[in-house]
């Protein structure tokens, strides 16, 4: 059964208003550290972010790709969201090895 | 009327009755169900007027029965035991993990002797909600806090857990010691446990389940079988599990017990660049939206902001939506410590933590560990709760009534904040309360900081730049449960403060108060600010976001308090 929250997401995903973007054109590309710019050209994503910031980074910024560059379907537009990474430079915002929760699983 | 030791002996025969009641009321050996109801209410007019405890004895209002106060020992470091406004501010930590975790490795008395050293006046063992743990674990335990109790005697330390909450996040569970503590938290683990019960993911069976373990609190403390219980959501954005109707549903369910959330997470350390630490995310913030997330919530939201939790760090974002519907609240900030950065211990090897409920003891490894995000208990985050004496009591009411402010890295060593009406000499209300005034009148806030005046335990003495008042209006409950916005909540007056010795005072003035509102306050070392989520006409110089990998938590230090309430009567 579908919930109200994935049906929500199921939605936006067929509109390209949300959702997670895991094989793309120029995805094998993204690795090391590329400029904005040159991420975009190489790939099909449209648009670089940067988290709590009011306009997108500019082109020369350096992005830290981690080898894991996961874009997001945000106003039509195939966009890779960042954040803010040591020296000045930027790194996509969903990390490759998030700290896997706590709990006892046991 | 007798009372053991208390019994009063010849003497003081000639004392009239009602002194001697009234100094049993002031003994604050005696607990509350040992007075009679005269004394009772006696020490309720005394707290009440805010006469109790350390207080009482430094006022000398009713001097002269030459009681020991603790704070004429010249011992305070901090502890908070010096009375600021009738209360002592006991800096706290309500979310520890011992070797009673499945991820911990440290003993009870570890913590309680770290935390104590470092100045806390209260402290809650948090250890994670599981199978293993509400089989074996909240048991065996206990003997290990009860014996830190009597080891420690100016650090009170509670028994709590670490909820796994059905549907939602982790949160705090803890009660007041009684001889129910261990049976009224098991019975809870394994009956409300997410983990225990395989209720995490995000169904309304599971949320109802959530709001039936509040109620189960509830009703333990309704039934005196655990003397106080309180609940405070943990870590509340990290994964963006708690849903905004969740947040609310737990509150209105229960206000008594769901009380507040964690301002700030944990794991503060986990920022600092490699190789001098683990070079993540601050706080451990580092997860994704995923199924269970709610999807209204904004990437942004599962970063931190200078140290702090989305929910808390966002002028007029969710914490204000809840406190702009006139909900009380609370945030705290706490360690979540597992491992601690830079220790050179290990976890004790062998053993079976499955079937014994614990791991053994640490043991000396010589390498300190930089892969850890965690500092001790007190080290660097601190949750301040004015209570009324010592005594466990005390911190759960203040707790509880929002009498707190919370402070990283020792920016701040004291706060004391009064809502009153404008030049009328009134006292006012406090942090939680709320100021009841006629129609239009003219109200202030007043505000006296304590600066650090001394070193905090990365040995600098922390300098206040910046303290901004918070407003917002009070606009009534909210139609959509999921709101995570208020319009009317802004900075509306900063002050340059720049130093950090001695004690600085401000007045705000509100003016005429035609309408309910409530008003907060923060401070910075501003060495890390942005404008704000929602804008810089809301907040012009707000916490930055946290940097990835590089997040120093001794040079971006902030102060939070909780809210004061200013209703003008119709």
């Amino acid at each position: 059964m579908v919930g109200g929250g994935a049906a929500l997401a199921v939605a936006e995903h067929e509109a390209r208003r949300g959702g997670r973007v895991v094989t793309f054109p120029g995805r094998d590309r993204l690795t090391g550290v590329l400029r904005v710019g040159e991420l975009r050209d190489a790939s099909a994503i449209d648009r670089v972010l940067l988290l709590a910031s009011p306009g997108p980074p500019p082109d020369d910024v350096l992005v830290v790709t981690n080898d894991h560059v996961r874009p997001v379907w945000r106003d039509g537009l195939m966009t890779l969201l960042t954040m803010p990474a040591a020296g000045g430079r930027i790194t996509p915002a969903e990390v490759p090895n998030p700290t896997p929760c706590c709990a006892d699983h046991a | 009327m007798g009372h053991g030791h208390h019994h009063h002996d010849h003497e003081h025969d000639h004392e009239p009755a009602g002194d001697t009641d009234a100094s049993v009321a002031r003994d604050l050996s005696v607990p509350d169900g040992e007075l009679s109801p005269g004394q009772l209410s006696r020490r309720r007019m005394f707290r009440r007027a805010g006469l109790l405890g350390a207080g009482l004895t430094a006022a000398g209002v009713l001097g002269g029965e030459g009681q020991a106060a603790v704070a004429a020992t010249g011992r305070d470091e901090g502890r908070g035991r010096e009375p600021r406004d009738g209360y002592q501010w006991l800096a706290g930590d309500h979310h520890i993990h011992t070797q009673h975790s499945s991820d911990g490795v440290y003993r009870v008395i570890d913590h309680v002797r770290h935390a104590n050293a470092y100045g806390l006046g209260w402290m809650v063992i948090t250890d994670h909600g599981g199978a293993t743990h509400a089989k074996i674990g909240v048991e065996k335990v206990n003997p290990d806090i009860v014996a830190a109790r009597a080891a420690v005697k100016d650090t009170l330390v509670f028994q709590g857990l670490e909820w796994n909450i059905p549907a939602a996040e982790h949160g705090t569970v803890f009660v007041a010691p009684g001889r129910n503590e261990v049976a009224t938290l098991k019975e809870f683990e394994s009956s409300f446990d997410g983990s225990v019960k395989g209720a995490s993911s995000n169904t309304p069976q599971n949320e109802a389940l959530a709001i039936a373990g509040l109620n189960f609190l509830a009703d333990a403390v309704r039934k005196r079988r655990v003397p106080d219980a309180l609940f405070f959501a943990n870590h509340p954005s990290r994964k963006g599990i708690d849903s905004p109707h969740e947040i609310r549903g737990w509150r209105d369910a229960q206000p008594t017990i769901a009380v507040g959330m964690e301002g700030a997470p944990g794991h503060q350390a986990a920022g600092i660049a490699k190789p001098n630490g683990p070079g993540g995310g601050r706080g451990y913030y580092d997860s994704n939206p995923g199924a269970d997330s709610f999807p209204g919530y904004p990437a942004e939201s599962y970063k931190t902001f200078g140290g702090f939790d989305w929910m808390t760090a966002t002028v007029g974002g969710l914490w204000d939506s809840l406190l702009a519907e006139g909900k009380p609240w609370w945030i705290t900030a706490n360690s979540d410590s597992h491992w601690v950065h830079g220790d050179t211990s290990d976890r004790g090897p062998g053993g079976d933590f499955n079937a014994n409920g614990r791991y053994e003891d640490p043991v000396y490894k010589g390498v300190p560990n930089f892969g850890s995000g965690d500092f001790w208990p007190g080290f660097y985050s601190r949750t301040h709760a004015g209570a009324e004496d010592f005594s466990y009591r005390a911190v759960m009411d203040a707790l509880r009534a929002g009498r707190v402010w919370v402070d990283h890295g020792g920016l701040i060593s004291g706060l004391v904040v009064r809502a009153r009406p404008a030049g009328t000499g009134q006292r006012g209300v406090t942090l939680g309360g709320t100021l009841q005034v006629r129609q239009g009148a003219r109200v202030e806030l007043a505000i006296e900081v304590t600066l650090a005046g001394r070193p905090n335990w990365a040995q600098f003495v922390p300098t206040l730049a910046r303290v901004d008042v918070i407003q917002g209006d009070v606009t009534g409950p909210v139609s959509d449960k999921d709101a995570f916005t208020t319009p009317n909540t802004k900075v509306v007056q900063s002050y340059e403060v720049n130093r950090s010795t001695g004690t600085v005072t401000f007045t705000y003035q509100l003016g005429a108060v035609d309408r309910p509102v409530y008003v907060r306050l923060r401070g910075t070392d501003g060495k890390r600010s942005a404008p704000g989520l929602l804008g810089a006409a809301v907040d012009p110089n707000g916490p930055r976001i946290d940097v990835y990998g590089d997040a120093d938590p001794w040079n971006d230090l902030w102060f939070y308090s909780n809210p004061i309430w200013v209703l003008p009567r119709r």
